[in-house]
């Protein structure tokens, strides 16, 4: 591992321009996913470009907040925009090394979905609303559930690799190391779990969930905060998914920054993303959510395949 | 300014005890007149603080450890990069809850003002000696006086959870102090002196030093707290004055850790590995049990005592890992990890004291404790509320605060732990790590608890809808402290190059920085905190600007009415509790909350409470109290 390479800076419009790109694209994917539920349905559904429309329209609305409400209930969608934006510049998205390398670091990128799941579980308690509460309520438990999955995941991947940072794992993934296959595989299995509960799908819908608590957190919101916030959301998505692919599934990524390198790169990026979009959404439209209070039995499977490659990797060495 | 660094640390320090005694006696007489008591008790603190900190930040850059005799004191004091260390750590909070307690002393009755007064200073007078003392008989002195005044301060409450706060904090207190005489006579019979110099240079046998470390581990885990013996902690801190409770968190308790890395590390020469693994395990079950217990109090100063034990957990971490790195001779663990737990012990106290005081300033304002009575005072104590936020943020180890910095450490140091080459600790070192994260998960929950109860959305009760804002002395303290916690994280590439030469000045090693370029480096990966601020700082625009320019014919944002309660007809008491709000985590880590009940049984607390012990320990701790200051002074 290069730690010069790691700390110099060069790439750092690329990180930029790639964060907005996921912030572009996002409400395109979240069309997609709604338009391939509707196809699963036997609907005929939205286009995908309804998502665009809807924010659009959003962003022209006036928006209207419970008086006891305040500053943090107001600015969260920003804030949580903003936080997200922040991981996808420190992402692999089409370059293999992480292009915001001072923040490329798993426990770094951890703990930043922490901001951003703090941001959100208070503005749920800035209202005054009993749905908003509760949804903030869960929300936090799912931290707990979640993280130690991911982070135990991360970490054996992270074992193989030598390193904390995304960099250096993305590329171990890439130069796959035959001797520990399993170790890689099952670490990936761990996270691609943890991955899918982070994107708060079904069965895992449990802080919006939209016909038990009115989507939660986000009930009170209206007008423009609404449109900004789900902005926000797709984009949580479409962040916590790219982490997840540019970890486990970096083939066509730039190694080195030649224009061809990076169109094959941006390319396979968004078939890779179109593919799993496309694997959730079978996933999303075929399971009932779980009961809240019973979801830790599920998640401790998770677990289970986190530990699992842990075993592995003391076995393989 | 300029006079303090120009003294030496040995005369800043004999001029911070006797300003620590004698502003604290001259208060305590003086306690009728209720300004000039306070400003005196105040003012006779920031100063000695002051000078106690800029005598530490001399001691740190010193150079290894020598002895010197305090000037007129008659007090043999040792210098040290590890006591200079903790000496600041414990004078920055104080200075800042000295400056808290210029105004609070004028809100509360003669009698409490003038034993406050006189307690505090006591304590902090006895734990600054104690941070510098040269060999154990000094040690244990110091700390039973700070260990007494701290029982005085809880029993001063007269009510019933107090004296069994108080009770309990006595009894553990003795028993921790006996353990410690145990172990260094046991050291005393081998070496035949109890000299921190003269241990260093002694030759133990394996069992014999290990026999007195298990008896130095737990008398000084009664002091800091480690579960199982923790019983003390939470209720004397909800019994105690807020800034005595910000004082035991941070002061008394890092006492206990100073002596877990003085008898690991320093004095006993190399430890067996069995000792770091025994201290890791200890210190992921105090984090653990601290962090989950935590989210069930709803009295604020309670549940901030829980998150003190989380902290010494996490601390402890660093410590245990750095005696493993020792063990097995890998130097980079060792200094990785013992930065790591040096510079969370620091930040510790920094964050803790902003919540107690701030706990404090919400409690004079309401009158309340409670959590589950608070509710909307960001609106009503803005400046108390931002701080509370950053604090609690910071204890919650989100970047970039200081918490961040040093807990990204303790998971590099983790890491290496894990990539080492002994099976056990290969597979210790992954699990630790999940416990930390789980632990880091629980605090978020809490934080969003205690931030989203106490601080957002429509008052519970009256008594929180009538507050105002604290006297500006309170309210600066506890802004001030929080803009250090800030300037910390942002800063640590810069301040954790001087933390890592106290680590490398402990274990004998050669210096690694650990920082380069505005970005700290651990070996195997890099963080920079300026980076993550200015971009946390920036990105928020992008939204902002995007849901400007497309504005339209938007109207102005509309705040009116109550929120929306499925058609029915909004009521207060719709709103999630704290209580409700914890929960889910009441049912699915149901074994481990009954665990207290399991292992303290309600026939115990009622036989040890039956009155008469009470009364006979306080009148022991009053003889013992005075017996003491009288052997202090001779």
């Amino acid at each position: 591992m290069n730690l010069p390479v790691l700390l110099s800076n060069t790439l750092w419009p690329l990180a930029l321009i790639q964060a907005v790109a996921l912030l572009a694209v996002a409400p395109l994917f979240a069309g997609l996913s709604r338009m391939m539920r509707a196809k699963m349905h036997n609907r005929r559904g939205p286009g995908v470009l309804q998502e665009y429309r809807d924010i659009a329209k959003l962003l022209q609305r006036q928006s209207i907040a419970p008086a006891v409400s305040g500053a943090v209930f107001r600015s969260m969608p920003y804030l949580l925009t903003g936080g997200l934006l922040l991981i996808a510049t420190a992402l692999p998205v089409v370059t293999l090394a992480s292009p915001m390398g001072t923040a490329g670091d798993l426990i770094t990128v951890i703990y930043l979905f922490a901001i951003v799941r703090f941001v959100f579980a208070i503005a749920g308690l800035d209202t005054g609303s009993s749905f908003t509460g509760i949804g903030a309520s869960r929300e936090a438990v799912l931290g707990v559930l979640v993280e130690p999955i991911l982070l135990l995941g991360l970490w054996v991947a992270a074992l193989v690799a030598g390193s904390t940072s995304l960099s250096a794992i993305s590329t171990r993934v890439l130069h796959w190391p035959v001797s520990s296959s399993l170790t890689l595989v099952l670490a990936g299995l761990a996270c691609a779990f943890a991955t899918y509960i982070e994107m708060g799908k079904l069965p895992f819908d449990m802080a919006e969930a939209e016909q038990e608590l009115q989507e939660g957190p986000l009930a009170e919101y209206s007008g423009a905060a609404l449109g900004v916030l789900k902005m926000g959301i797709s984009l949580k998505q479409l962040v916590v998914l790219q982490m997840f692919l540019g970890l486990f599934f970096p083939f066509g990524l730039a190694e080195h920054l030649t224009p061809l390198a990076l169109l094959t790169a941006v390319v396979l990026c968004l078939l890779k993303l179109l593919i799993a979009v496309f694997l959730l959404a079978l996933v999303e439209n075929s399971v009932a959510r779980l009961r809240f209070l019973k979801t830790s039995r599920t998640t401790w499977a998770g677990f289970g395949l986190a530990f699992l490659a842990l075993v592995s990797w003391l076995v393989a060495g | 300014m300029t006079f303090l660094f120009a003294c030496t640390p040995a005369s800043l320090l004999a001029l911070a005890l006797m300003i620590w005694l004698l502003s604290g006696v001259v208060s305590w007489l003086m306690a009728a007149s209720t300004r000039l008591s306070s400003l005196i008790c105040g003012t006779g603190g920031m100063i000695a603080s002051l000078a106690a900190t800029a005598a530490a930040l001399q001691i740190i850059h010193g150079g290894p450890a020598q002895s010197i005799p305090l000037p007129v004191l008659r007090f043999a004091a040792e210098f040290s990069p590890l006591n200079g260390l903790l000496l600041l750590a414990m004078s920055v909070p104080a200075l800042f809850c000295s400056l808290y307690t210029c105004a609070w002393l004028q809100g509360v009755n003669p009698r409490k003002r003038a034993r406050t007064s006189l307690l505090c200073h006591l304590l902090m007078a006895a734990l600054t000696a104690a941070a510098i003392s040269a060999n154990a008989a000094e040690l244990i002195l110091m700390m039973e006086l700070a260990s007494l005044c701290a029982y005085f301060l809880v029993v001063q409450t007269d009510d019933m959870k107090s004296r069994r706060a108080g009770l309990n904090q006595f009894l553990s207190g003795r028993l921790g102090t006996l353990c410690l005489i145990l172990a260094f006579a046991l050291l005393h019979h081998t070496s035949g002196s109890v000299n921190f110099d003269v241990l260093r240079h002694t030759e133990f046998t394996t069992g014999g030093k290990s026999l007195a470390f298990l008896l130095a581990l737990t008398g000084f885990g009664l002091y800091a707290g480690i579960i199982p013996l923790h019983a003390w902690v939470p209720q004397s801190h909800s019994s105690a004055p807020a800034h005595a409770a910000a004082l035991f968190s941070s002061g008394l308790m890092k006492m206990g850790i100073m002596g877990v890395i003085k008898v690991g590390l320093d004095l006993l020469g190399a430890p067996p590995l069995w000792w770091g693994l025994m201290v890791l395990l200890l210190a992921i079950l105090t984090a653990f049990i601290g962090g989950l217990y935590a989210l069930m109090e709803h009295d604020i100063r309670r549940l901030l005592a829980y998150h003190t034990l989380e902290n010494v957990g996490i601390i402890l971490l660093g410590v245990g890992g750095a005696m493993v790195g020792v063990a097995l001779n890998l130097p980079v663990l060792a200094c990785l990890a013992l930065l790591a737990g040096l510079f969370h012990l620091f930040n510790h106290g920094l964050f803790k004291t902003v919540l107690f005081l701030g706990a404090g300033e919400i409690e004079m304002q309401t009158g309340i404790k409670d959590m589950e009575k608070l509710g909307g005072l960001a609106r009503l104590m803005p400046w108390t509320a931002v701080a509370m936020l950053i604090a609690l943020m910071s204890m919650a180890a989100l970047p970039p605060l200081n918490g961040f910095a040093s807990e990204w450490l303790l998971y590099q140091s983790l890491f290496q732990l894990s990539s080492s080459h002994l099976f056990i600790t290969r597979l210790l070192g992954p699990l630790l790590a999940v416990g930390l994260a789980l632990t880091g998960a629980l605090a978020l929950m809490c934080i969003a608890k205690v931030f989203g109860v106490t601080f957002l959305g429509a008052p519970r009760t009256q008594g929180s809808a009538n507050a105002t804002p604290a006297p500006l002395s309170m309210t600066l303290a506890s802004a001030l402290l929080a803009l250090l916690c800030v300037t910390a994280g942002v800063g640590s590439p810069w301040i954790i190059p001087h933390f890592s030469a106290i680590a490398a000045s402990i274990l004998n090693a050669p210096f690694m920085s650990f920082a380069q370029q505005g970005a700290v480096v651990s070996g195997t990966s890099a963080v920079s905190a300026p980076m993550i601020a200015l971009l946390l700082l920036a990105m928020p625009v992008l939204p902002w600007l995007i849901a400007t320019l497309l504005r339209g014919t938007r109207l102005p944002n509309r705040r009116r009415g109550d929120a929306w309660a499925c058609g029915y007809g909004h009521s207060p008491d719709m709103v999630v509790t704290a209580t409700g709000f914890a929960q889910p985590l009441r049912v699915m880590f149901a074994p481990l909350y009954r665990l207290r009940q399991h292992a303290t049984p309600a026939s115990l607390v009622a036989a040890l409470n039956q009155g008469w012990l009470g009364t006979f320990c306080r009148r022991l701790a009053f003889i013992e109290l005075a017996v003491l200051l009288v052997v202090a002074f001779a």
